[in-house]
């Protein structure tokens, strides 16, 4: 008996001790413990993440601090970054933009980016790989990229709050990876349509560039014949994921 | 519902004629024998209740002719081929994109994403289903939340819809650097006021 409880109250002792040091962090050391927050939100379901982000570290506090042990550093606002397409359900009609959905995450469980300026070629292609192994409902279409401070600078209904924050969100086999998030706890229903587009627009407007064509067609090479047909397959297919959900 | 009218501007037939038109008709039609016993038979009047409130009418009127049925016959079937063969639409392209999604579950992006909301998909096909026939069609979208969406990314037009669920949809719409947003409530019978002037390209 007591052993099937032991998980679950080591894991509850976690959560309190992260609340506790982020309580002490705040009123001792006038701070807030960003590596804390983000653990904190790992452990909290993948659709809160964002609001539990937002109400540990308001005004994109963790920005100015590495949130993750792997870190390489804060994501500065010169960098550029990049968002990997993987699913034709974000893909439109044409096959040559994103929908708004492909930004949806910002708002539960984050959306994930690349840094470009210190994620090696090998390192990106082992993130695809990682990604796609295993699946046979997406596939790499392809990457679209904006520069971190056209992203910190959307605002909603041209307030003074920033709308997005992008934060250092390393992990051990992808040190490039950040992440963004709604700023906003809880964002209004209104406010969602209104963040889509201005994040689109950041990011070339919507325009895909496709995978073969990335930094000349390097991180594709290194991948694998095997899911290159994959992707390929997943391209020529924009728009019709139903038949890829369902034959998988 | 014409073609009682047309029927009657057709010219007068001789009775033998009319009594052969209402003897063929109003005769429910054979079905040959069954190739098993287990196949289900179709009720013979289910063949005929589509014909025998024209075939009463026709009753009344002597001026009715082998000829007119055979032509509103001809009519009707003209009618079904071109029901049958035309090709499918765009909106209905669009309306049966949504509905396919109804058979997605839960986690469908691989990144936790809700199953889709029926009320949602619902919501979205019947708006879809009132846009008028001039207007630009839209595509369509999932969010994450497994909420139904419509977009237009035009160059003059910028227009994001998110259908809630609950009766209600947030909007957000870009016209030539105006922009408009909000929430509000839709009966999925009646356009809301505030779309048709905002989507018009």
């Amino acid at each position: 008996m007591f052993s099937s409880l032991t998980p679950r109250k080591c894991r509850l002792c976690s959560r309190l001790s992260s609340r506790l040091k982020q309580f002490l962090d705040r009123f001792i050391r006038r701070g807030i413990d960003c590596h804390g927050v983000y653990q904190a939100a790992s452990e909290n379901s993948k659709e809160d993440r964002a609001n539990s982000i937002s109400h540990a570290a308001p005004g994109c506090y963790c920005e100015k601090y590495r949130m993750s042990k792997s870190s390489r550093g804060v994501v500065v606002d010169q960098e550029a970054l990049s968002r990997f397409v993987f699913f034709p359900m974000h893909v439109n009609t044409k096959g040559d933009k994103v929908k708004p959905t492909f930004f949806d995450q910002v708002h539960t469980s984050g959306c994930s980016l690349q840094r470009e300026s210190i994620a090696p070629t090998a390192e990106l292609a082992s993130f695809v790989s990682n990604f796609l192994e295993g699946s046979y409902d997406r596939g790499w279409i392809g990457v679209l990229s904006a520069g971190c401070k056209a992203v910190r600078d959307i605002r909603i209904e041209d307030g003074i709050e920033q709308a997005l924050c992008v934060y250092d969100t390393a992990e051990p086999n992808n040190p490039a990876h950040a992440e963004m998030f709604s700023a906003r706890r809880t964002a209004m229903e209104a406010d969602r349509g209104e963040l889509r587009f201005h994040l689109r627009a950041a990011f070339s407007n919507g325009t895909i560039v496709p995978a073969p064509a990335y930094r000349d067609g390097a991180v594709w090479n290194h991948l694998s014949p095997a899911l290159q047909a994959v992707s390929a397959k997943g391209a020529t297919k924009l728009g019709s994921l139903s038949s890829l959900q369902l034959s998988a | 519902m014409t073609i009682p009218s047309r029927l009657s501007v057709f010219g007068t037939a001789s009775a033998a004629q009319a009594c052969l038109a209402i003897t063929l008709l109003s005769t429910p039609p054979t079905i040959s024998p069954l190739a098993s016993s287990s196949e289900q038979q179709i009720p013979p009047v289910k063949k005929t209740s589509t014909r025998l409130p024209l075939i009463k009418s026709e009753r009344e009127s002597t001026s009715s002719s082998v000829a007119a049925l055979t032509d509103w016959f001809t009519t009707v079937n003209a009618v079904l081929m071109d029901e049958s063969d035309r090709p499918t639409t765009a909106r209905e392209k669009l309306i049966g994109e949504i509905r396919s999604w109804a058979l997605f579950k839960e986690n469908w992006d691989g990144e936790g994403a809700s199953a889709p909301l029926a009320s949602s998909l619902r919501e979205a096909v019947a708006f879809a289903g009132i846009l008028g026939e001039s207007d630009l069609l839209p595509e369509a979208m999932l969010f994450a939340a497994g909420h139904a969406g419509l977009f237009w990314d035009e160059e003059k037009l910028y227009a994001d819809l998110e259908f809630l669920g609950d009766g209600r949809i947030a909007y957000f719409i870009e016209r030539q650097g105006d922009k408009h947003k909000g929430v509000l409530k839709f009966d999925s019978k009646k356009m809301p006021t505030v779309f048709p002037a905002l989507l018009a390209t």
